[in-house]
Parts: structure tokens; C-alpha cells; sequence
């Protein structure tokens, strides 16, 4: 095997091996940690927003009365708007950890874009938007509404404000920079462990007696 | 109601809550029911089939009409007034861990057991495990009074494992994030730039190891080798001695047409002994040092009649290790007794490790000894690499050895 077919079939040889484990990786990485499974609450909740938009649980009954409730139906509804509400007590033995992740569970049961309100009274509710979109910045529209008082003028003052598209998408955070700092990440970091690589091979070569770089004593 | 137990009806009275549970002893809202209210439901109507004992299960929103300081407390004394004796397991909070175990009636078991039990598990007299529901919890302590006590750990630890009785998983706040473009691009990216280049460097020096191997190198490793096989096995002593006189025959002829040199009577003495050595010698073991001082002197004796030039300034030492080894060219150290010697040696023995050395030896009782180890005038004078007159101790040697 000539000089030139040994550099080739190293090369390829690399080039195989990289390619399989970096496709490990990838393949690992894209594996997100499912959500926890949401208990019957909050199925009950996704089947009884999806397709009016508002649910009240029965004990959520004193918050927001049938009266209320339809008429915040008919204020999203005429509008189209992707708002989903849902009003219960404050449990922490429904089967869910924090209020928050309900919220999260039931807006991911949605198809998005949309954005639900969980409305709890006046401290523990929120507003949760599906994954990758929040609700659009600008004058005049606040991403979620005030808890105290009345649940349906408050709701509603908050729906009336929200434009005609209140979600938009947003591009989460990307703590390596897309693509460009990606390869450039990959390159200062990598680089700099082959040169250390190459350094302990070039020693592990002068011990067993030949020359640091890789060529022979006639070279 | 889509997809979930129909809710407990609201029994906004204590007298509506006990008509209820008239029908049915178990009451737990979904906002009781740790997502799988029905599976709750189920399982507390199991334990109560087997308790044969009366057991009301209250798990939902207050009714009107409560004192305010402890509410399921008053509400389970109201409920016997009504249903009579019998365990009350109520909890009227669903954010809080306001709840009440109580035992109405004699020849019911008692709640000590409970906490005497869960203080046995758990270290906790209310058995507190964040790992169980409240659900769980009423269950675990209810199987506990159902047994009086006597629940294995297994079946205790079964509430803290079992998906319908155990808390829910801790939820993580900023998790699980679907990756980025960018974590897609540097971790993959590194990935390949770090296997890709090791797996290069790593074949590269693997195909040429051999050829790019230090040839002196190798050539002595293959030198030492050869030498430990001659030190291994059994001495050559008619090989030696046809190889002994064979040299001193050549060295003969010169002395004959050198006549007058300078190196005269170094290669006079050499030869002279040398004679004399394989004359007095035979073939067997003992006579392998005396073979050796032959060749030795053999050649201290043709390297005196060569003519002036590079070597003939260099008085021939031999390998101070084994002399058959041929010219000692270079130096190493060596513990000869107490001190350390600098002695000449072949290269192969200068680069060996101490360990790897493999020096002319001779029997000694059942064992072998290097040579210098033992006494006589091969010992002390280290077949010349300690003296430079060899042949006069040589002959100093074999006049002692004749009287």
C-alpha cells in the first residue's frame, strides 16, 4: 500500500467513523424527556376548551358562572382568536406538580399556536403559549391579565385588547448561536483537543524510540 | 363532563354530604383524585370491602356551614352524629395538608396504630412521604388499620410506587427543552471533529509504526535477543574453541611478518597465553571461562598488530558482560560488588535495561552466577576491562595455577 492509499483509506475510514458518531449524537440530542403525563383533570380541561374555547370545572363554578362563561365564548369565538380559558380551584392532588405544568399540559394537548389561560383566582393562575410562540409585544397588550376581580370582565377586558393575531413565533434562545457559532463552537474546541491528541501521540512516539512527527529515520 | 369522573354533586350541606355517603362511602372530587380519580375511587372501595368495619372517605370541597379553625376535624364529629361509628378519612383542602384520620366507636382499630406503624417505616409519625398523594396516603394509613399494623414493607413502599397512589413526578420548571439549531450544529460538529481527527491520527501512525521505528533501535533489540538466547542455552565449547583457534591462528601468521612492531610484545604475551589457555583447556563447563580469556586475548593480540591507523591506538576491550559479544565500544555503569563501575560493553548491553542484561555466567551449585561475581582472574580483571596488560595477569595466573 503506497503512500497516497494509506492517507485515503485513513481518511475515508475517518470519515466513516465521525459520520456514525456524530449521527449518535445528533440522534441523542434530538431525544427530548417526555412531559409528564397529564391525570384526568387536565384531559378534562383540553377536551372542554377545544372546542368552545372556555371550560369550568365544577368547582371552579363560584369564579365564573354559565352566564360568564358564554359570554366569553362569544368574545373569543367572534374573533376567531386562538385563546383558550380554563377555570377550576387550585388543586395540588390532581395529578399534576405546579399549576404551571397543567397549564403546560393542557396547552400542548391544543393544536398551536394558542395560548391558555388557567385562571385560579388571584395568585396562582397564568398564562401559558404553546411551544416556540408567545404573545405578540406591543403597546397596549399584556402577555396575560390581571387576576383580581371579576374572572369574566377581566378576561374579556384582556381578550378585547389582544389583536386579531395574538401569537407570533419566537425563536427560543440558542445558547450556541445557530449555526455559525455551532461550527465555531465545534472548532475551538475541537482543533485545540486534536493538536492535544496529536501531542500525545508524538510522545508516546519519541518514547518507543522513533520521531515525534509520524515519518521515518530516512525522511 | 368529557373524558372524566363525573364530579362528586356539591353536597353544600353537612346533612347532603351524609345522604351522599349513605349511598356511597367514598367521595373524592378530581381535585382530590391525583389524576386518576376513578382508579382512586376504585381502590378505596376495595380496601373498605375488606376492612369489615365502617369507612367514610371524604375528599372534596368543604360544605357550608364549617367553623373556620378545623374544618374536617368538626365535619367528621357532624358525620357520626349522623352515620354513626365508623373511620373518617376526610380532607377538605386541595392546596393545603389540612386533613383528619378518626376512629369513632369501640372495637374499631385505633389511628396509634397508624402513627406507630408509620413511625416504624418511616421515621415520621404521620408518615410523611412526599412520594405519596394525600389520596395515597388515607389508602396507605386505611390498609394499615385494616392489618392492625401487620403490613409488610412491601405492601407499604407499594403506595409510594403505584402510578394511581404515588405524588406526581417533580416537575422541572425549565425542562424539557427541544434542542436548538445550535445544539444540533456544535455538539454533532465537535463530535465529528474530534472522532474524525483522532481516528486519522490514530491510523496514520498505526500504518507507518513500523517503518518510521529507529532502525538502531530495532537492530539492537534484535541484538539482545540473540544474546539472551546464547546466555539461555547450553555453552558451545567446540564451537568456541574451533573459533578461538581459528583468530589465533590468523594472528599467528601476522606475528610471523610483523616482526619489530611497536605492539610486539602486547601481541607476543596475548598470543602466547591465548596458546597456552586452549593447550590446558578442554571441552567441558569449567573450561568456559578460560575459552573466553582465549578469545579475549586472541584479540587484544590482532588488534596490537594492526596496522597504525584509527584503531590501532585503541587497546581491544571485550564486552565486559559477555565477552562473546564482541568489542565493548561503549560504556555503562554496573554494581560490581559494593561500587559502581564504568565498564566497556557492546551497544546492545549499553542499551539494554538492567534487567534485560544477560552477562556471561558459570555454574555455581545448582545455580548460575554472572562471572564477576565469583573469584579469579577472570572476576578481577574483567577479561581487560579493568586492566590493560591482560596477558601478564593472564600469565601471572596460570604460573600460580601450575605450582
Amino acid at each position: 500500500m503506497n503512500r497516497l492509499t494509506q492517507v485515503l483509506a485513513a481518511a475515508a475510514a475517518a470519515l466513516a467513523i465521525g459520520a456514525g458518531a456524530t449521527y449518535a449524537v445528533v440522534d441523542r440530542v434530538s431525544h427530548v424527556a417526555e412531559p409528564n403525563p397529564p391525570g384526568d383533570r387536565v384531559r378534562a380541561a383540553i377536551a372542554g376548551v377545544r372546542d368552545d374555547h372556555v371550560y369550568v370545572a365544577d368547582d371552579g363554578r363560584s369564579m365564573l358562572s354559565t352566564a360568564g362563561e358564554h359570554h366569553l365564548q362569544q368574545v373569543i369565538g367572534k374573533r376567531r382568536l386562538p385563546v383558550y380559558v380554563v377555570v377550576w380551584q387550585p388543586s395540588r392532588n390532581a395529578g399534576y406538580d405546579h399549576y404551571i405544568e397543567a397549564a403546560e399540559q393542557i396547552v400542548a394537548g391544543l393544536p398551536a399556536p394558542a395560548t391558555v389561560v388557567l385562571w385560579q383566582g388571584p395568585e396562582d393562575s397564568t398564562v401559558q403559549t404553546s411551544e416556540d410562540y408567545r404573545i405578540v409585544e406591543e403597546d397596549g397588550i399584556h402577555d396575560e391579565p390581571s387576576y383580581l376581580g371579576d374572572a369574566d370582565k377581566r378576561l374579556t377586558e384582556w381578550v378585547d385588547a389582544l389583536p386579531d393575531r395574538p401569537l407570533e413565533p419566537w425563536d427560543r434562545f440558542d445558547y450556541y448561536g445557530g449555526t455559525g457559532g455551532g461550527i465555531a463552537f465545534a472548532l475551538v474546541i475541537g482543533v485545540p483537543s486534536l493538536v492535544g491528541l496529536w501531542i500525545v501521540i508524538g510522545i508516546v512516539r519519541r518514547i518507543t524510540g522513533r520521531r515525534f512527527r509520524n515519518v521515518g529515520f530516512g525522511s | 363532563m368529557r373524558g372524566i369522573p363525573a364530579d362528586t354533586p356539591a353536597a353544600n350541606s353537612v346533612d347532603g354530604l351524609a345522604a351522599t355517603l349513605r349511598k356511597d362511602p367514598v367521595l373524592v372530587s378530581p381535585l382530590f383524585g391525583n389524576g386518576h380519580t376513578t382508579q382512586v375511587r376504585a381502590g378505596f372501595h376495595h380496601l373498605i370491602d375488606d376492612a369489615g368495619f365502617p369507612v367514610y372517605v371524604v375528599m372534596t370541597t368543604a360544605p357550608a356551614g364549617l367553623q373556620a379553625g378545623r374544618p374536617a376535624d368538626e365535619l367528621a364529629t357532624l358525620l357520626h352524629t349522623r352515620l354513626g361509628d365508623g373511620v373518617y378519612l376526610i380532607s377538605l383542602d386541595a392546596t393545603g395538608y389540612s386533613s383528619t384520620e378518626r376512629t369513632f366507636g369501640d372495637g374499631l382499630p385505633s389511628t396509634s396504630v397508624v402513627y406507630s406503624t408509620n413511625t416504624k417505616m418511616t421515621g415520621d409519625s404521620g408518615g410523611f412521604n412526599k412520594s405519596v398523594s394525600q389520596a395515597g396516603s388515607f389508602a396507605r394509613d386505611l390498609d394499615v388499620m385494616i392489618a392492625n399494623g401487620k403490613i409488610t414493607r412491601k405492601d407499604y413502599d407499594s403506595y409510594a410506587t403505584s402510578q394511581v397512589w404515588r405524588s406526581p413526578p417533580e416537575w422541572d420548571p425549565v425542562g424539557p427543552e427541544p434542542p436548538t439549531t445550535g445544539d444540533y450544529v456544535a455538539k454533532g460538529g465537535l463530535t465529528f471533529v474530534l472522532v474524525a481527527g483522532a481516528v486519522f491520527l490514530v491510523l496514520r501512525n498505526l500504518m507507518r509504526w513500523r517503518e518510521t521505528a529507529n532502525p538502531g533501535r530495532v537492530a539492537a533489540a534484535k541484538k539482545r535477543r540473540e544474546q539472551a538466547a546464547l546466555a539461555n542455552a547450553a555453552p558451545d565449547l567446540a564451537g568456541l574453541r574451533r573459533q578461538v583457534e581459528t583468530e589465533l591462528t590468523a594472528v599467528a601468521a601476522r606475528l610471523g611478518s610483523d616482526a619489530g612492531a611497536p605492539s610486539d610484545e602486547r601481541a607476543q604475551g596475548s598470543y602466547d597465553n591465548a596458546r597456552r589457555l586452549l593447550e590446558r583447556t578442554g571441552d567441558t563447563e569449567r573450561d568456559l571461562l578460560d575459552l573466553v580469556g582465549a578469545l579475549v586475548l586472541t584479540r587484544i593480540a590482532g588488534r596490537a598488530l594492526e596496522p597504525r591507523g584509527r584503531k590501532q591506538s585503541r587497546l581491544y576491550r571485550a564486552c565486559f558482560f559477555d565477552p562473546r559479544h564482541g568489542e565493548g565500544t561503549r560504556r555503562r555503569s554496573v554494581p560490581v560488588a559494593e561500587a559502581t563501575l564504568a565498564v566497556p560493553c557492546c551497544p546492545a548491553c549499553a542499551e539494554a535495561r538492567a534487567a534485560d542484561l544477560t552477562p556471561l555466567t558459570v555454574r555455581r551449585g545448582r545455580r548460575r552466577v554472572p562471572y564477576y561475581e565469583t573469584a579469579g582472574v577472570w572476576a578481577s580483571t574483567g577479561f581487560g576491562a579493568f586492566v590493560d596488560d591482560l596477558w601478564q595477569e593472564v600469565g601471572d595466573d596460570l604460573r600460580e595455577r601450575r605450582r
